[in-house]
């Protein structure tokens, strides 16, 4: 077996999803991958299918300190660090006319704050490298604020905000840094609203396989790059009054 | 050292060999003093990293690598702590480089008495890698020169090893597995001039080329590059020091390298002309142009400042950038006088069977070695070089085995400095399994912690039980 491009991963939210797949995909093609996840019994599946590839590090992204107390331990445990995928997100559901702080802080915390301290960590050591490869989840949510998810839309646009800062200080010293812009995938975060054409896991995970180690905001099929692309550019006097949730 | 905590990120480096196919990143500590090193084995001690020895990272593969390891580097301890004139006996702190060496002691006439082709090895590494030179034959390995080592062991003390203690056999040799060498007292020979007579002769075939080292066996050194596209064939050197004294030779100046190659091209760019000739037909008429410019004065004889015949690897600085994106693979073995005669040709058959020809062979004739961790014996050493794809799968591999089990058939040596793939099995058979086995059980009664390690020592089962 050809050993994977990158030997020595770090999947940050692997208890499911996305992130699970990746973990999984990475372990298969020949990988040593850290998978943190909350949920130490999720991650037990994929230890045991993969015992000696796959470290399970529980720790939940909240805890704003563990990745730079832990960062180093981690990397002595994989024996490297080659690239770091920041996966963890949450939408829990918010009516049309509700405004709840505590499932806003919630999101706030797991999708943007967990994830600047765990790529702050990475970045720290892959810029004293001079090497290294950093991919965060970032949606098509993020594009637009919407009606429907106002805090969802605004952390993933955060994410994505920091994620550009962190590609211009870091892509002259040798460091890619990748936006993914997943659109609907079927996963467990999304089950409940029943989606008709979101793209199955594991092909959302092989596509975004393909964009790391690269530099730049990446979306997972031309269709949403076009189509988003358009929804960027609406003037914000027109978006409010398009008929969209 | 700085106050920086030992695993903080500033100290990050990625290290690698010279192939540049063994990167691994360490938290690099730069000591300055003996004390330091110890207290650096404390704290990788409490926060339960190994350490790995980093020179200047000359070794070809992963003899001063160790993913996530703290490395100790002694570029800052680098100076000349004694200095006897008349005997020419030097006490060096052990980050001082072979240049740095020569460089101090030629203008009161004195010479490395081994060097390897490059001066860029801290003594420290060179002594762990136990180099030799052009000269192995009568003059043997850098170690064999060394009256004094000074090693901080694992628990922080500061021991003082003299050639009569076996256990200096194992630190000579040892890859940085015994202890931390930081003083080395050697002995340098006199000299009354820094040239060298060098005579060259273009060879045709193989029994040229024994011939020759074997009539050469009063010369001061000998060496032969052999063509990789018609083996046997190959120039022939062999160098006598100049008996008269030429004061004015024995100055550094006199012996620094041109910058220019040919009076035009900067040195420091040459990689990148020779990147462009690094493919079969610019590599063999490299080598023919080579044998036949040397056939055309058959016999001739050069004067050579010691800079130019020793150091061929410094005139082209980053040379090995020439192969990118490939990269430069040796492969260094010795064999027995008898068995050479044999091997050589055959290594060459299997480089042709696979299609894959060296673009350079240099020959070099040697006397056994007598580290824990022998790597010569009495006969003949090939170091070849071939250009070798970052990928897993290269073809070069499946001749790499052959080659490699070519050399063990015949009792052969392999030189671990050189090295990127030799298995524990490969490494037991090349040393000798009873002196394999007698270094690591110095290496367990000085550091049963294992915490002075390498890749280098774990690939090929020097330390991890």
């Amino acid at each position: 077996m050809v050993p994977e491009r990158f030997a020595h991963v770090l999947i940050i939210g692997a208890s499911s999803g996305i992130g699970y797949e990746l973990a999984r995909q990475y372990a298969e093609a020949g990988s040593r991958v850290a998978a943190v996840a909350r949920r130490e019994d999720r991650l037990q599946a994929l230890r045991d299918q993969y015992p000696d590839r796959v470290i399970a590090v529980v720790a939940d992204v909240k805890d704003l300190a563990f990745p730079k107390t832990h960062l180093a331990d981690i990397t002595q445990l994989l024996g490297g660090l080659d690239l770091a995928v920041y996966c963890a997100g949450v939408m829990p559901e918010v009516g049309p006319t509700e405004f709840n702080s505590e499932k806003d802080a919630e999101m706030i915390a797991v999708n943007f704050a967990g994830g600047v301290a765990w790529l702050n960590a990475v970045a720290e050591r892959f810029q004293a490298l001079g090497s290294g490869a950093i991919v965060g989840i970032g949606s098509v949510a993020g594009d637009r604020g919407r009606r429907g998810q106002p805090v969802y839309n605004a952390s993933k646009a955060a994410f994505a905000t920091y994620l550009e800062a962190l590609r211009n200080r870091l892509s002259s010293k040798g460091v890619a840094v990748a936006t993914i812009k997943p659109g609907p995938v079927a996963t467990e975060m999304t089950a409940r609203l029943n989606l008709s054409r979101a793209m199955p896991v594991d092909v959302a995970a092989q596509r975004i396989r393909q964009r790391c180690g690269q530099t730049g905001e990446f979306y997972l099929s031309p269709v949403h790059r076009v189509l988003f692309g358009i929804l960027r550019a609406i003037p914000s006097f027109i978006f409010r009054r398009l008929p969209l949730p | 050292m700085s106050a920086a905590p030992l695993l903080d990120s500033s100290r990050l480096r990625t290290l690698d060999g010279f192939s540049q196919m063994t990167p691994g990143a360490s938290y690099v500590t730069e000591p300055t003093r003996a004390e330091e090193i110890a207290e650096i084995i404390h704290r990788a001690a409490r926060a339960r990293r190994p350490i790995v020895m980093r020179g200047n990272g000359r070794s070809y593969g992963d003899a001063s690598v160790l993913p996530e390891s703290v490395a100790i580097s002694l570029a800052r301890m680098r100076e000349v702590r004694n200095w006897n004139a008349h005997t020419g006996e030097i006490t060096v702190a052990a980050g001082a480089s072979l240049g740095e060496i020569w460089r101090f002691a030629l203008p009161d006439g004195f010479w490395l008495p081994v060097v390897s082709g490059t001066m860029r090895p801290q003594i420290g590494g060179a002594i762990g890698a136990n180099i030799h030179g052009k000269n192995n034959w009568h003059a043997g390995t850098i170690g064999e020169h060394v009256t004094s080592l000074r090693i901080i062991d694992a628990t922080g003390q500061d021991r003082t090893l003299t050639p009569a203690d076996p256990d200096f056999w194992a630190v000579v040799g040892g890859y940085g597995l015994i202890g931390v060498l930081h003083e080395v007292t050697l002995r340098l020979r006199p000299v009354s001039s820094g040239n060298l007579l060098v005579t060259s002769r273009a060879l045709s075939d193989w029994d040229a080329q024994f011939d020759a080292f074997e009539a050469a066996s009063g010369a001061d050194y000998a060496v032969s590059w052999i063509d990789g596209f018609r083996p046997g064939r190959g120039v022939f050197q062999s160098a006598q020091y100049v008996p008269s004294a030429e004061p004015a030779s024995l100055r550094p100046e006199y012996q620094e390298l041109p910058d220019r190659i040919l009076g035009v091209l900067p040195k420091a760019k040459a990689w990148r002309v020779l990147r462009h000739l690094t493919h079969r037909p610019g590599m063999r008429l490299g080598a023919a142009a080579k044998y036949h410019a040397a056939r055309l004065r058959p016999g001739e004889t050069a004067m050579m400042p010691f800079t130019a015949f020793h150091f061929p690897l410094d005139y082209l600085p980053d040379w090995e950038r020439a192969y990118a994106p490939r990269r430069l693979v040796q492969v260094q073995a010795a064999v027995s006088r008898t068995a050479a005669p044999a091997v050589f040709p055959r290594l060459f058959d299997l480089c042709r069977a696979h299609g894959i020809p060296p673009y350079l062979v240099v020959m070099k004739r040697h006397r056994p070695d007598v580290a824990v961790l022998p790597y010569l014996c009495d006969g003949y050493s090939l170091a070849m070089d071939f250009a070798v794809s970052l990928a897993p799968e290269d073809p070069f591999w499946t001749l790499y085995r052959k080659l490699v089990q070519t050399f063990l058939d015949q009792e052969g040596r392999f030189y671990f400095a050189k090295d990127l793939r030799l298995t524990s099995d490969d490494a037991r058979h090349s040393v000798g399994i009873p002196r394999f086995e007698a270094f690591r059980a110095i290496k367990q009664r000085w550091d049963p912690e294992q915490v002075f390690d390498s890749a280098l020592g774990r690939r090929i089962g020097l330390t991890m039980a």
